[in-house]
């Protein structure tokens, strides 16, 4: 679509256009000032996909929370749609950046589960996970692990932290981590167990 | 026909007729085979496409009101916030008014709680340019919505591409809210008037307008 040349299109037409060309013809309408055809074609859009994503993330969330993720992987989306910065199709691309936020929301909230290793209990690798305490450790060592966390992540590429996010705080099966993050299952499952193995290691040395 | 393939065409019909069924409900209802059918869910919403536009089924919706929010943040010199913001004080189930009250107690301006609400108005609704806003304000307004002042000054950096905003984010503010008596906070129209007769700033000023430091 040519957006030099903006032809303002009428709800039918406009329902019946791709992602893409909705959201090329959001830009056309923004950059010919036309607010009102840029704001229906995005309400277009948000509509089409609203139910679907607050019903993925309602499978992981409560439904308060799988509403306030959805809202965020929407905007992300969009705005990645307008910044050049997303990566094939708008669909896809959106439900992966929702995944990305239902992990966020798990790493970004204290205790969420299996996130918190239970020291006592980690004879191997899948056994370091347990429920978090209720309330922080006298010792602070609540506070040491979600530093660890923080320090083992921070290690890892951006497609690793996205196994992560996914696989280890999000408790996607490797199958779905995979799909989401174009890894193979079996290196979803090298990658989680090497993140827990780092964590491991650095508790290990801060005690 | 086994049963999770049952459940999953009877979600697939109401999905495609308009609705949005519980998936909690399908999938108690689904025992044993729940984790087979929440699987299968899962592949069938990834795949699904764009439902089709109803003009009065979006109406007054979430949807209408994420929307908003998107449509503000696209012109906004606030990135996110329009969007943010709204839904963040709608998750701590409290009104702008007092919001804002405990904004303006937690800066110890009590005294100038509407100049506060002008501010914060112009916050929520893209008019203020996030990088003036400081982060003792964010940091204050995280504990109250219960949200880190790091992720508050990230949507708000998260520009849009905005090709309709040819004016600096100052003068939008000013401009876009009417001094007519419209504006929804009263006293917009003194930061307006501050704005016009080229006052000094005040420490509200500086809080809201003067930088992050």
């Amino acid at each position: 679509m040519d957006t030099s040349h903006f032809r303002e299109l009428g709800e039918h037409e406009l329902a019946a256009l791709t992602d893409d060309e909705l959201i090329t013809y959001i830009r056309g309408a923004r950059a010919d000032r036309r607010r009102p055809a840029a704001t229906l074609a995005l309400q277009i859009l948000v509509f089409g996909y609203w139910d679907t994503l607050v019903a993925r993330a309602g499978f992981k969330l409560a439904v308060s929370a799988a509403e306030d993720v959805a809202a965020t992987a929407l905007e992300s989306a969009v705005k990645s749609a307008f910044d050049g910065e997303s990566i094939g199709e708008f669909r896809s691309w959106m439900h992966t950046i929702l995944a990305r936020k239902i992990a966020e929301y798990y790493r970004s909230r204290e205790g969420k589960p299996k996130l918190v290793p239970l020291i006592s209990e980690n004879a191997g690798d899948e056994e370091v996970w347990g429920e978090e305490p209720s309330v922080d450790a006298p010792d602070g060592t609540l506070v040491d692990l979600r530093r660890a966390v923080e320090q083992a992540y921070s290690e890892l590429g951006p497609n690793h932290q996205a196994v992560v996010d996914l696989y280890v705080f999000a408790e996607y099966s490797a199958g779905e981590a995979a799909h989401e993050t174009g890894e193979s299952e079996n290196n979803v499952h090298q990658i989680g167990s090497r993140f827990r193995k780092r964590l491991k290691a650095i508790l290990e040395a801060a005690t | 026909m086994n049963r999770v393939e049952e459940l999953l065409a009877s979600y697939a019909a109401a999905y495609e007729a308009g609705r949005a069924p519980d998936t909690r409900e399908l999938l108690e209802a689904a025992g044993p085979e729940r984790a087979q059918l929440e699987a299968a869910l899962e592949r069938y919403l990834r795949d699904a496409p764009r439902r089709a536009w109803d003009a009065a089924a979006f109406a007054g919706s979430p949807a209408a009101r994420v929307a908003g929010g998107i449509d503000k943040s696209l012109g906004s010199s606030a990135g996110l916030w329009p969007s943010l913001l709204p839904r963040l004080r709608a998750r701590a189930e409290l009104r702008r008014a007092d919001l804002v009250g405990h904004l303006a107690a937690s800066l110890g301006a009590e005294e100038q709680t509407e100049k506060v609400g002008a501010y914060y108005h112009g916050m929520e609704q893209g008019l203020l340019p996030s990088e003036g806003v400081s982060d003792r304000v964010l940091e204050a307004l995280g504990s109250i919505v219960g949200e880190s002042a790091r992720r508050l000054r990230e949507a708000g950096a998260s520009a849009f591409d905005a090709p309709g905003l040819a004016a600096g984010p100052a003068a939008a503010f000013a401009r876009a809210v009417p001094a007519s008596g419209e504006a929804t906070d009263a006293s917009v129209a003194e930061v307006i008037a501050d704005e016009v007769a080229e006052r000094p700033w005040d420490e509200v000023d500086r809080l809201f307008r003067g930088g992050p430091g």
